[in-house]
């Protein structure tokens, strides 16, 4: 039975050590051949280049923002849930944000084309595909799965705590900012990460709503595409072109990106204490 | 009356339907299809006929574009891959494919329907793609920015449109990337300053398709020739067909299909 789980622990680590090599293999042949510099910002030739760099732009673009946006959103909803709790009506509140958080983000990225996409146009001009509108929708794509994290976290503040905040004089308020907040810090962040995360690994709301374009990104309102979307984009390219290489590039950064949150989560450690 | 004549008119439209699908009475079985997105409204319409006349066998369509099936086809992965664009040599060779053309497509510059402009030099339309016109008051319409639509690599319909019409010359990198010919539709429609180039086929009152030096992309001036930013619709199979495959690819060709079909969808036939 031990050896039986040693080994499954064993095969699961080869997994994702050789879903590195194999990306690395891949890139090779364009590290090599055109070298670092032309694989990160391009170098393509005529028709189409193919340098991840505004790719990569564009996926913090559009992860921070969509971070920033989706941490206000849940950080508002849990405490506001919380001021509730205890209430009968909380729990059915809450399964709301489970029923969003299991909806594939193909139906968020298709209500965003017909619901937001217009109003986008009529304020900005252009297309109305932006960082802004992907970022948009992107947050309410994470934050019911921040909300429940946070939720979780915000219900193992022993009760007590709550009496002595408000037998001190205190209001739901002061037990807000004095208590809840910085006596579970550390799963906020941990919370936001795991968002980050998510925005950073999404494809198909960035690849119908971000325009996709091949341009660095300056402003929010420009168009972008994200290390995901240029995948998806460029799979079905020739074996033997650059282009087609260049989506194992993106693909091992893609996957530096999600080492290194996971090794920050790890660093800060999953629980506060209390 | 009435009723007994439509009631006679629907039994015609039924038998002679059932009669044209009738080659497939003796398979079974499940067709996949993948590829160039331009083919999707023919090839569903001849599923339907298809799996009505035979319930036992299904056809499953699926877009990707032409890059995708070309190369899903040659891996085996689909049997029939649909590409908007001729199959190259070094595809043909690596893969063992064999194409069937059966219909000819004109590749449209299209605008939204509410857009005055209704005709462009050509040079123009290389010069709004590349990013150098960027209003489109200088081109004879409203005030208002150009935005620009385009189709990622695996497109045959981007392939050609940049070889026939742009003349190879530069997409801007700014431009927006949509990944069908139906996107490309839905994009252009909702947007008034939209530029974007779609298949012919897809034109309708939501998409304006509009002249390029005086020619319009419709049958005469494809036909004529005139109107040189066209392709072939491609359905390829791995090696030569047999099967369900061959009875497939004969039925594309066949008279029915070319005319009821394929002429219907705004294509023409190849025969």
């Amino acid at each position: 039975m031990r050896s039986f789980l040693t080994l499954s622990a064993i095969v699961t680590a080869s997994i994702v050590v050789g879903i590195a090599l194999f990306l690395l293999y891949f890139s090779l042949p364009l590290l090599e051949g055109s070298g670092l510099e032309k694989t990160i910002v391009g170098g393509g030739d005529g028709d189409l280049s193919y340098g991840v760099l505004p790719a990569l732009v564009g996926t913090l673009w559009i992860s921070l923002l969509s971070t920033l946006f989706a941490l206000f959103i849940s950080l508002f909803t849990s405490m506001g849930l919380e001021s509730l709790s205890g209430k009968r009506y909380t729990r059915f509140v809450e399964s709301f944000y489970e029923i969003l958080s299991s909806i594939p983000t193909v139906v968020y990225a298709f209500l965003g084309i017909v619901l937001l996409l217009p109003h986008m146009r009529a304020l900005f001009g252009g297309s109305g595909m932006s960082i802004l509108s992907a970022s948009i929708v992107l947050s309410l794509v994470i934050s019911p799965t921040m909300i429940l994290y946070f939720r979780e976290s915000f219900s193992t503040v022993p009760r007590e705590y709550r009496v002595v905040v408000y037998s001190l004089g205190g209001d739901e308020g002061s037990y807000i900012r004095r208590v809840l907040l910085p006596f579970r810090a550390k799963s906020l962040k941990v919370g936001t990460i795991m968002g980050f995360a998510r925005a950073s690994g999404d494809t198909m709301v960035s690849l119908m709503l971000a325009g996709n374009s091949l341009e660095i990104p300056i402003s929010p309102l420009d168009g972008a595409r994200t290390l995901t979307t240029h995948i998806a984009l460029l799979f079905a390219e020739d074996f033997d072109s650059a282009e087609f290489r260049s989506i194992f590039v993106a693909g091992l950064i893609l996957m530096s990106v999600t080492i290194s949150i996971i090794v920050s989560i790890r660093k800060m450690g999953a629980k506060d204490v209390g | 009356m009435k009723k007994t004549f439509l009631a006679v008119f629907t039994a015609i439209v039924a038998l002679y339907g059932s009669e044209n699908a009738d080659i497939f009475t003796k398979y079974e079985g499940t067709l996949r299809i993948a590829g160039g997105t331009a083919h999707i409204p023919t090839m569903k319409a001849v599923a339907k006929e298809i799996e009505k006349s035979n319930p036992r066998i299904k056809v499953a369509i699926a877009g990707g574009g032409s890059g995708v099936g070309i190369k899903k086809v040659g891996e085996g992965l689909v049997d029939i891959g649909n590409a908007g664009r001729a199959v190259t040599d070094k595809e043909k060779s690596r893969y063992g494919l064999v194409p069937f053309k059966w219909a000819i497509d004109a590749i449209a510059v299209a605008v939204n329907p509410s857009n005055p402009v209704s005709n462009l030099e050509r040079e123009k339309v290389i010069d709004i793609f590349a990013g150098r016109i960027k209003n489109w008051k200088e081109v004879g319409g409203k005030d208002a920015p150009i935005d620009i639509y385009t189709r990622d690599s695996a497109s045959g319909t981007r392939k050609v449109f940049w070889k026939k019409m742009l003349s190879k010359g530069e997409i801007t990198p700014s431009a927006n990337f949509v990944n069908s010919n139906g996107a490309m539709k839905r994009a252009i429609a909702n947007d008034p300053n939209a530029i974007g180039f779609v298949s012919a086929g897809f034109l309708d009152d939501s998409v304006k398709g509009i002249s390029v030096d005086g020619i319009y992309p419709d049958k005469k001036h494809i036909l004529s020739g005139e109107y040189g930013c066209k392709r072939g619709l491609y359905s390829i199979t791995k090696g030569q067909p047999e099967g369900l495959k061959k009875a497939f690819i004969d039925y594309m060709l066949s008279p029915h299909v070319q005319h009821d079909i394929v002429a219907k969808k705004g294509f023409i036939p190849v025969r």
